[in-house]
């Protein structure tokens, strides 16, 4: 029983990880903001489902089998999802909690299957054009900018999960209330470096995450090792957005950096909460 | 000012670009026959590798990364290079990789030398575990310096 609750778990965060990088992949807005809310909803699931197994005890963590999303097609990525919807379904049991996720699971396979009625499009997510839309970038700033989104990408996905554990792991209800910030706040950053990069054909998962990053003994350390890592983000901010040449990009690394600098507060108290 | 000393450090051709988009055997061997890890003390950074050995032969690598994506691509070519080869290919492999990188920035070198470092980590582990030692992994400090920090131009 405890295995199958936690392979339950790792197929929730797989199905989380495709549905929000398939919202990236698309090209539509409207689309993309469909997709974009299922993969909320899915990442609900994973918080209830994190809340579940640590209150039976149960050890999880954020494995992951062999992940791909090099879809050709948007009707190919809708049925990947619905298959591994079906394939999470199939390991639920009687509960209230599984009750509650089959119901927004099912809504979101009937609304995968009336797009399998709709026009196909092809997927340029991952052509590795290294073209913005509407952007004149000179190689230097086209490769710094894929190394900042390569990393950045992955530490978002990193944060998110570290924080989700960790706001999962206390009972403090102000730490848990920070960390919900941080949390949504890497969704936002996560969202607008991978939407980024399919733009220019780069978009790629992030790796898997190392056990000992977020299963940690010293939660201080932790804490104080984020600040020192926002601290590093910022300034790979502030370069970034004094080295492209480009207005509009400029202010975006700007307003990030700034953003860094509420998470570096907000980890701040979450120490004085400890 | 010759060609090499012209060459960009952090430019991204197309080989690197593949890399980061699908890095090589990443991710972990249950039940491996031996486990390193190389780590840089200053930094915090770590590379874990997994060896899946018959004696002298590889039949299986893989590693995970905790570090800047010039890790990532290092732990990528060399596990590429030599899975499914022997361990003299893989020392002999760990020497050329090493040598590719003489005049490279320092921290250029670490990337590399993590990922070098965590395989032979995994030699002495499989050496120490021949001999009967239950030494569940070996760890290996690196000699360079890494700031991910320097790692981009940007």
């Amino acid at each position: 029983v405890t295995q199958k609750k936690t392979a339950i778990f790792r197929l929730k965060h797989e199905l989380w990880l495709t549905m929000t990088f398939a919202s990236f992949m698309v090209q539509e807005s409207k689309l993309k903001d469909e997709l974009y809310e299922f993969s909320r909803i899915l990442f609900r699931h994973l918080k209830w489902l994190s809340q579940s197994l640590y209150s039976e005890e149960i050890e999880y963590d954020y494995f992951r089998s062999e992940l791909t999303i090099g879809f050709e097609n948007y009707h190919e990525s809708y049925i990947a999802l619905i298959e591994q919807i079906k394939s999470l379904q199939e390991s639920y049991e009687e509960n209230a909690l599984y009750t509650r996720m089959i119901s927004d699971e099912n809504f979101i396979i009937s609304a995968l299957e009336r797009k399998l009625q709709e026009p196909n499009h092809s997927v340029s997510a991952f052509d590795r054009s290294l073209k913005l839309e509407c952007k004149e970038l000179d190689k230097g700033s086209t490769d710094a900018l894929i190394r900042f989104l390569f990393e950045e990408s992955y530490k978002e996905y990193e944060l998110i999960l570290v924080y989700l554990y960790r706001q999962t792991h206390t009972q403090n209800p102000a730490l848990q209330d920070i960390f919900q910030d941080l949390i949504d706040e890497s969704h936002f950053h996560l969202k607008s470096f991978g939407n980024m990069m399919a733009q220019m054909g780069i978009l790629t998962l992030p790796r898997m995450i190392i056990e000992s990053i977020y299963k940690v003994e010293d939660v201080v350390k932790f804490l104080i090792d984020g600040i020192a890592e926002e601290e590093a983000a910022k300034v790979e901010c502030q370069e970034l957005a004094a080295s492209v040449k480009d207005e509009e990009l400029s202010q975006f690394f700007t307003f990030i950096d700034a953003q860094e600098s509420y998470h570096i507060e907000l980890l701040k108290e979450a120490v004085e909460n400890l | 000012m010759s060609q090499e000393q012209n060459v960009d450090p952090n430019a991204i051709n197309e080989g690197i670009l593949d890399h980061l988009m699908n890095p090589r055997n990443y991710g972990k061997i249950e039940a491996p026959s031996a486990v390193g890890i190389g780590y840089s003390d200053a930094t915090g950074e770590y590379v874990l590798m997994y060896l899946d050995l018959d004696d002298e032969q590889i039949n299986g690598v893989k590693f995970m990364a905790q570090g800047c994506t010039d890790t990532v691509v290092s732990g990528s070519i060399f596990t590429e290079m030599i899975d499914k080869s022997d361990i003299a290919f893989g020392n002999k492999s760990a020497q050329t990789l090493m040598k590719n990188l003489e005049g490279a920035p320092e921290e250029k070198k670490a990337c590399a030398e993590i990922v070098i470092k965590a395989y032979e980590a995994a030699i002495v582990n499989h050496e120490n575990r021949k001999n009967g030692s239950d030494e569940e992994l070996h760890k290996m400090e690196i000699g360079s310096q890494c700031d991910p920090e320097k790692n981009s131009d940007l």
